[in-house]
């Protein structure tokens, strides 16, 4: 597919363990892959594999027909950028001076600018001169994910960007996601929150030990969502 | 936006202003300072030394203030600087306006190497090897004692001049340090606003973050150190030609030690706080010193209070109390 994110027989290891067992998949530009799993099956290491940050990786992932090679920073500056889990913001930075270290012209396409994350995100224009530290934690998520949309990438990744949110919150993350899918932008998300990967997901990707075991298409979940919700339950 | 709201930002406008207006008086009474020393010289040399200090401060800030990284070496590049400065003028010409240059490009070239394994490090691996660097130039200063003047230190440096003319007068030597002193502090200030500077805080406050958003932080760390490392150059530089010698005293250890306690007595990352710290620092340990040999003692326990008391510094101490004075106006405002 061209201009899309290829995952290919992608192995990953921390220290002799292995984690991803093989997994394969690929998004297109402008849609959301959704990766669902129970906790510990891999979603959060193929993010990270993603961007390097495992000990070693086999297989590849491909970006616009190249491979992602190298440190962390060339891997964004290829075009994906990661929001993970912990929502980390830089403290000691205005809300404004955060959002504006992250700012890179597009490759290709409109510049995403900061003007257009303040409409999707209006509450962090009320806050732009304050310490990013002192936001609270649905104004600090919202705050990294207008950052990674900033860096207006090609891809971006987000990693539970609900989770522990207020329901208000989650709609300006819903937001957030629509509209970078509008320009373009393709979205890997692991998400626990069914509802929200159901709103947005266009495929779901079933994770356990490491590797996909189940994929569906929107139509096939909306068909039947029992089927999924099943395979993400504790027994 | 409510009276109340709109009287808030009339005054906190009117707090900038006056925050700007109290600092130019403050450059200004810098500036005048050898109009009013000129029955004292010796208060002009100190003021001189108090300098050269608020610049070797400023350059470690850049370092830490910005990127976060924690050097117990610095003095090396301060000695450097002196030394090679010192030699040039020796050996080539007093002329300062091309020795200086000249131990800036060499700083930028050596910095540039060292500094290309040293940031790879974090935290306390950086700080030991910095610490060890600083160590190795001490010791070349005796290996190469035929060049440096070992023990005896690097003397009979020359007369600077500059455009040719000699420069002895201590006010037009005063001036040309407070003149680089105040560059200085604007460059930092441009800096610290630039995009370059916002990069290096986000480095400061999570590298691994401004990876996720491309920003390359090995150079960017890198940078930040030549930078560093070339004005702590440029201060040794200033001060060898001031004093007309140099001596290994400048790459020790203890200088080092020095030099991070003005800035952690400013106030780190706060560009003026050092200035404070080391003109604050360089002045009591002159006068104290002269009155008890025991004066590390009083230094170390002002220290330990200072960073008990106010984790900001003298310039984060002051800066709150300035605040609280326009909360107050604010209140009696309203």
């Amino acid at each position: 597919m061209s201009g899309a994110l290829v995952y290919d027989n992608l192995c990953a290891f921390y220290g002799s363990s292995q984690i991803l067992h093989g997994v394969s998949f690929e998004v297109g530009q402008g849609t959301v892959a959704c990766l669902l799993g129970l906790n510990g099956m891999g979603k959060t290491t193929t993010l990270r594999a993603t961007m390097g940050l495992v000990d070693r990786l086999e297989g590849k992932v491909v970006l616009n027909g190249e491979e992602l090679r190298g440190p962390t920073y060339r891997r964004s500056q290829m075009g994906i950028t990661l929001v993970p889990e912990d929502r980390k913001v830089f403290p000691n930075l205005t809300v404004d001076e955060n959002l504006r270290v992250a700012k890179r012209k597009a490759a290709r396409g409109q510049d995403f600018t900061i003007a257009e994350a303040l409409e999707i995100f209006p509450r962090l224009g009320e806050r732009m001169s304050q310490k990013a530290g002192t936001l609270s934690g649905g104004e600090q998520q919202m705050l990294v994910v207008a950052r990674a949309m900033l860096a207006n990438p090609h891809y971006m990744m987000l990693d539970e960007p609900t989770e522990g949110l207020a329901p208000s919150y989650v709609d300006a993350i819903k937001q957030s996601i629509d509209a970078a899918r509008n320009r373009g932008i393709g979205i890997v998300l692991v998400e626990q929150s069914l509802p929200l990967a159901l709103a947005v997901g266009d495929r779901f990707y079933v994770m356990e030990n490491g590797q996909i075991v189940q994929s569906f298409v929107r139509d096939e979940v909306l068909a039947a969502p029992d089927r999924l919700a099943n395979m993400l339950t504790v027994e | 936006m409510s009276d109340s709201l709109a009287a808030s930002a009339t005054l906190s406008r009117d707090m900038v202003r006056t925050t700007t207006y109290a600092l130019v008086v403050v450059a200004a009474l810098g500036a005048s300072v050898p109009l009013w020393t000129g029955s004292m010289p010796f208060l002009l040399i100190l003021a001189s030394q108090a300098v050269i200090a608020a610049i070797v401060a400023l350059s470690l800030d850049l370092l830490m203030g910005s990127t976060g990284l924690l050097s117990f070496g610095h003095a090396a590049w301060y000695g450097f600087g002196a030394y090679l400065t010192g030699l040039a003028a020796k050996l080539l010409t007093p002329e300062m306006l091309i020795v200086l240059p000249l131990t800036l490009v060499a700083t930028i070239v050596l910095a540039t190497i060292i500094g290309f394994v040293l940031v790879r490090q974090i935290g306390k691996t950086f700080a030991i090897l910095t610490l060890a660097l600083g160590q190795i130039m001490f010791a070349l200063v005796f290996v190469m004692s035929g060049v440096t003047g070992g023990e005896d230190g690097l003397q009979g440096i020359p007369v600077p001049k500059a455009f040719g003319i000699p420069v002895v007068r201590p006010d037009v030597w005063y001036w040309i340090l407070y003149g680089v002193l105040l560059a200085a502090i604007l460059a930092s200030f441009h800096i610290r606003r630039s995009p370059l500077g916002k990069a290096w805080l986000a480095i400061r406050e999570n590298t691994e973050r401004a990876r996720f958003i491309g920003l390359d932080t090995g150079s960017l760390k890198l940078l930040s150190y030549v930078v560093s490392a070339t004005l702590a150059a440029l201060a040794g530089g200033l001060f060898a030609l001031f004093n007309g010698a140099a001596s290994s005293d400048l790459l020790n250890w203890f200088e080092s030690g020095k030099v991070l306690m003005y800035v952690v007595l400013g106030g780190v990352g706060t560009i003026i706080g050092p200035v404070i710290g080391a003109a604050v620092f360089t002045i009591t340990e002159h006068y104290v010193s002269s009155i008890t040999n025991s004066w590390l003692i009083y230094f170390g326990g002002f220290f330990v209070l200072i960073v008990i008391v106010a984790p900001g510094g003298l310039f984060g101490a002051l800066s709150s109390l300035w605040s609280r004075f326009g909360a107050s106006r604010r209140g009696a405002a309203s």
